[in-house]
């Protein structure tokens, strides 16, 4: 079985709360110099789920991890390499860097297609710095395999995978033949840590990088389908009135007696 | 191009009835429709013998694509996908609106690239202007906020839960129905082998008027006991920030934010919740929220209408005491 993981660098989105701004005219968020770039985390979900498959399968399941990004994507790629991955591919062209969901999912398809016989793919189920959801998707579309989304869980089987799906209100298990495609949710748990050994192994793991030429990529697949007009943080009006006490408990006393008579107890 | 002003509505009737979502599209749809002066079409995936065509004309609805089937409930979104295809065919829209749920964040993204439209997810605005679709969509877990111009549709947007009055219905409005090809349920490739709710039996968060939520400064499941003594007394519903979900000190169904259920009661009580952008996604358009937290410096106040610092022990209880006593007098 050979799987490609997609995987994205975003910046760390743990604690951007306290540092990030955005530059309304030029439409980028801002952080400070030296601002983490990390794995997007359901992506790195993505890959520990690619490795469960081959702890359950073995040896026989080849891991592929692609990125479509900037020079720095690269240590995204060192990072599944050095978890397992055994391979990797950088989508990097200047014309691709400020791809919108549409461009990238067909960048993303043609190098799944250019690496010949992928049997899943697997994505995470956002993207951690726009939360769009779209490109895996998209990337199902364009190949026109079935997907399958918000996984939890995933075993192969007879002529396919199993995929356990986070519902609304619940769980569901699945059945999809393969090729197909599966997006992964952050209910499938903690992901494992770099060993030394893969660690060191990565350095000599191969790394492609193609552009959009050798990727066959037509005019019409690099036409944006969306553009940012506006980008800000809300602000926020709202002013905390802090409700006291001599002691917790008769602050929580006051508490209901302050609802009540703003009238929000129903 | 006259055809691309319409408007379309993806609907599902499940045990007789449309959801609220349904209603709330149809508001957003009727002011997008206001706007370009297209027709309003709805795709109806009717479940047996619900007659939910009936109930749609009221409402301003020009054209109802309906498609019936016996067990659309056990079915994928896999399964809708050609159904919503071919209603988008006859229909022609410059806008598709889904829900942003389940269903709607898996056949949206894929319809806008069957279509070669737009995908826009988890929108809370979506708006036509000169001749181009805009949709408002919250980003970076919630803590910015992008507007985004289509020019060529056919754009696919999923809308958050909650932002949108229900429609009412329209005096004199009519519409015709057009029957969608049934589905053939051998093109399916992914098979349901099992589904299991982890819902308790109390409101629903999604309806509630009044939802307790946990996250980490609960300390343990115990902590989701006490909310409930508080949830009790004030007819709520509890949910949870993602922390505890992950912790399995409760149900993940409970789990409110960015990729857990957008709720929008009327009082929203944070326990022990910081107030992560992630999570605020998904409750910041309550009427009132109220944050008990033992750090002054918790973000959660600055969203907070009320707040006390304190350990949620002493706080919790003596709330919902006092509560119970209020309800007496
Ligand atoms: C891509 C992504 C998506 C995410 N999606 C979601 C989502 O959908 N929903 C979500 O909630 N999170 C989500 N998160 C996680 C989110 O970023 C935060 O980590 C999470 O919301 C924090 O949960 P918390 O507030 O319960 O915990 P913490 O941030 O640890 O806060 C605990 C709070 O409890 C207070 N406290 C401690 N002890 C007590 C006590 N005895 N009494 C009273 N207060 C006490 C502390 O002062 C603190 O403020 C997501 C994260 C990422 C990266
Ligand atoms: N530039 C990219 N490189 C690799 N994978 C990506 C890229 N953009 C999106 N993806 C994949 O598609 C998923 C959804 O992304 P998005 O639609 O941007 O939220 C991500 O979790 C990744 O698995």
């Amino acid at each position: 079985m050979h799987i490609a993981v997609l995987i994205k660098q975003v910046p760390n989105p743990d604690a951007l709360a306290a540092v990030m701004s955005v530059d309304e005219a030029s439409l980028k968020v801002v952080l400070p110099p030296g601002h983490p770039q990390v794995v997007s985390p359901f992506d790195e979900q993505a890959l520990e789920a690619a490795l469960r498959l081959r702890d359950q399968v073995g040896a026989a399941v080849k891991i592929t991890a692609v990125t479509l990004g900037p020079d720095s994507a690269r240590t995204a790629l060192k990072q599944a390499l050095s978890l397992g991955a055994d391979d990797a591919v950088h989508i990097h062209d200047a014309a691709l860097l400020d791809a919108d969901s549409h461009v990238s999912a067909h960048a993303l398809a043609a190098a799944i297609r250019k690496l010949g016989t992928i049997d899943l793919v697997l994505a995470g189920r956002q993207a951690a710095d726009f939360d769009a959801g779209v490109v895996g998707l998209g990337v199902a579309e364009i190949l026109g395999v079935p997907s399958v989304s918000f996984a939890c869980g995933i075993e192969a089987v007879d002529g396919g995978v199993q995929v356990e799906r986070v519902l609304q209100d619940g769980f569901e298990t699945v059945q999809v033949p393969l090729p197909a495609l599966v997006t992964i949710s952050n209910e499938l748990g903690e992901v494992r840590k770099p060993n030394l050994r893969e660690t060191m192994r990565a350095a000599r793991k191969p790394v492609a990088a193609w552009g959009a030429a050798e990727l066959g990529l037509e005019a019409s697949q690099l036409q944006p389908r969306s553009r940012r007009t506006r980008l800000f943080i809300p602000q926020k009006n709202t002013q905390c009135e802090f409700i006291t006490g001599a002691t917790a408990f008769e602050a929580g006393e006051r508490l209901a007696q302050r609802l009540h008579d703003a009238r929000v107890l129903g | 191009m006259a055809a691309e002003k319409n408007i379309l509505v993806v609907a599902e009737a499940t045990l007789g009835k449309l959801p609220p979502a349904t209603y709330e599209l149809l508001t957003l749809a009727r002011r997008l429709k206001a706007t370009t002066g297209g027709a309003l079409g709805v795709v109806l995936l009717e479940e047996g013998d619900v007659d939910g065509a009936s109930a749609l004309a009221a409402y301003g609805v020009d054209v109802v694509y309906r498609a019936k089937c016996a067990d659309f409930a056990r079915l994928t979104s896999e399964a809708r996908l050609p159904i919503v295809q071919a209603a988008c065919e006859q229909a022609q829209p410059a806008v598709v609106l889904l829900p942003h749920g389940v269903l709607g964040a898996e056949l949206g993204p894929r319809l806008a690239f069957r279509l070669d439209g737009g995908a826009a997810t988890g929108c809370v605005d979506v708006v036509a202007q000169a001749g181009s679709i805009h949709c408002t969509r919250p980003c970076y877990g919630g803590l910015a906020r992008e507007e985004q111009r289509f020019e060529h549709g056919p754009v696919v947007a999923t809308v958050r839960a909650g932002l949108f009055e229900l429609a009412q219905p329209q005096p004199g409005s009519q519409s015709s129905i057009v029957e969608l090809p049934a589905l053939d349920p051998s093109e399916l490739r992914v098979a349901l082998v099992k589904r299991e709710s982890d819902a308790g039996d109390g409101p629903r968060l999604e309806d509630a008027k009044v939802i307790v939520a946990g996250g980490r400064g609960l300390e343990g499941p115990e902590g989701f006991k006490v909310l409930q003594d508080l949830a009790a007394e004030l007819g709520a519903a509890v949910g949870s920030s993602r922390v505890p979900c992950d912790l399995g000190w409760c149900p993940h169904s409970w789990q409110i934010g960015l990729t857990g259920k957008t709720v929008t009661p009327d009082l929203y009580i944070a326990v022990g919740i910081s107030g992560a952008g992630h999570h605020m996604a998904g409750c910041g358009n309550a009427k009132t929220i109220v944050a008990i937290n033992s750090d002054p410096e918790a973000a959660i106040f600055q969203d907070a209408r009320f707040g006390v610092v304190g350990d949620y022990r002493e706080v919790v209880p003596a709330l919902a005491a006092q509560v119970r006593k209020l309800k007496q007098a």
